[in-house]
């Protein structure tokens, strides 16, 4: 066997494999990502995924170009920013079809109360549970405990005061739950004159 | 929503039993009850009618409490007897509006017989402290609002996967189970003795505590959670020994679905209620909360 011969077939092997990660191979990887992740996906991952063969700035080029691809196209699918990351999902007007499809409407939501802890946690993260209790004036505690167990809100630590009452805060899950892609995306109150 | 400001004059016009006529300027926006009450002069949101009362602004010594009480619960039944969806928030959020009245009745008319009350500080806590705190509670309801809008259009995108959370693909036209539901659904699991059985108030026998605990252990063990498949109430509740654990895990099964641990469903055409471990049910607090060990099912001291 000639070694030789072969470590220069590998090689060329390797050098073919870095070659053919051209801007369309890139594109089309992140859009097979997408498409088979149930989580949003991050450039940071699809960084690590691609090694140092690929550059940031190529990462977003190939998103940019995939998302206008969608909307050029005039699909039903769409990349969306949810989350801290990117997701391929179907457009909102397709929702009625797919719901009649699986015969089943989407009947999980988050109750009032659920919601008005979720607010106060996020627009004031982070935020012990007696804070929470005392805007609501109700006990709370109960209700952000279904909420840690969702995922949606995590400990961040403990504040430094009596009692080190432990420290909320909202996840990546709370993004992806609400359609939001960071927190500067969050619903803002209107400015009221009182 | 219209911002509406209301003053002496117009709280004037609501009540003839008003007390003072400081200037007092209260935002009505904030009072959401949906319960309304009329007494003397007053007709208007029940939480509104509180409020006032603990300002001082009304003069409950005059006014009959118990025709309030009376009120609410016509209101609450008559809803029930119309088959009407029960908004238990806004009914929870009355009875404890009530109740409140009722215990500052029960203050003004046996005096001195109250000391060192978290209550009493309440009522002491200055006006504009009072306001800013609903004010706070405004705008958490609204930014809550905003939330729940996100939500809504947040459903109507689907992705890969997703359908597994919700397609049961022989559990079609399934509905989520109402509180009623779930009561109709527990009489029916009882047997004609243990529905007979003459009551009769005793220590109790099992506690919620570990009620809950052994419930999640229950349907952790049948493999209902996640995307499993779901799991009768009737076989969750074979495992009770007698009709006071049966009562026990209707309670226990209240405070999961409350918490948003469990989830109950039926078909449109059936009594059967099926139920579903929602996540992963945080035992650790749960052991810091109910004081009870997730391990052993005991209930113990909770430590920290």
């Amino acid at each position: 066997m000639d070694v030789r011969r072969v470590l220069t077939e590998i090689g060329d092997e390797e050098q073919r494999a870095e070659s053919s990660l051209d801007a369309d191979t890139v594109r089309m990887v992140i859009e097979a990502i997408l498409f088979a992740a149930t989580d949003p996906v991050s450039e940071q991952q699809i960084f690590g995924l691609f090694g140092r063969k690929v550059s940031e700035d190529e990462i977003k080029n190939a998103l940019s170009s995939l998302w206008e691809g969608y909307e050029k196209a005039s699909s039903s699918l769409q990349i969306v920013k949810i989350g801290g990351g990117f997701k391929l999902t179907t457009r909102a007007q397709y929702a009625p079809w797919i719901e009649k499809f699986f015969t089943r409407r989407r009947e999980v939501s988050l109750t009032k109360a659920s919601l008005e802890v979720l607010s106060i946690i996020a627009y004031q993260q982070p935020v012990t549970i007696s804070q929470i209790d005392y805007v609501r004036g109700v006990d709370s505690a109960g209700v952000v405990r279904g909420l840690l167990a969702h995922g949606l809100v995590t400990v961040k630590g403990r504040k430094k005061a009596p009692g080190r009452p432990l420290l909320l805060a909202t996840t990546d899950k709370f993004l992806d739950h609400f359609g939001l892609s960071d927190l500067d995306s969050l619903p803002r109150p209107d400015d009221r004159i009182y | 929503m219209k911002d509406e400001r209301l003053g002496i004059a117009d709280c004037g016009r609501m009540n003839g039993a008003l007390m003072n006529d400081s200037s007092f300027i209260i935002h009505t926006s904030a009072f959401r009850s949906e319960f309304r009450i009329q007494v003397q002069n007053y007709s208007g949101p029940l939480d509104l009618f509180v409020y006032l009362v603990k300002q001082e602004q009304l003069d409950l010594l005059s006014i009959s409490v118990l025709g309030i009480v009376q009120n609410l619960a016509k209101q609450l039944y008559n809803g029930f007897l119309a088959g009407q969806a029960c908004d238990l928030d806004a009914a929870g959020e009355a009875m404890l509006l009530t109740a409140n009245l009722l215990y500052l009745k029960s203050r003004l008319l046996l005096p001195g017989l109250f000391e060192d009350d978290e209550l009493e500080e309440e009522l002491r806590e200055p006006s504009a402290v009072l306001v800013q705190r609903i004010l706070q509670y405004e705008e958490a309801r609204a930014m809550a609002d905003g939330l729940a809008e996100k939500e809504r259009s947040r459903r109507a995108l689907w992705f890969s996967g997703d359908s597994s959370q919700y397609a049961e693909n022989e559990e079609d036209d399934i509905v989520g189970a109402s509180v009623v539901d779930l009561a109709l659904s527990f009489v029916g699991l009882l047997t004609r003795d243990e529905a007979e059985q003459v009551q009769f108030v005793s220590r109790e026998k099992y506690s919620i505590a570990e009620t809950v605990v052994k419930m999640i252990g229950i349907l952790k063990a049948t493999g209902s959670s996640g995307r499993c498949p779901s799991v009768s109430m009737r076989e969750v509740f074979s495992h009770a020994r007698d009709i006071e654990e049966k009562l026990a895990f209707f309670l226990a099964l209240l405070e999961l679905v409350k918490f948003s641990l469990v989830t109950a469903v039926q078909r449109r055409d059936s009594f059967n209620i099926r139920l579903k471990l929602l996540g992963d049910a945080d035992l650790e607090m749960l052991r810091l909360e109910l004081g009870a060990n997730p391990e052993s099912g005991r209930l113990e001291l909770a430590s920290g």
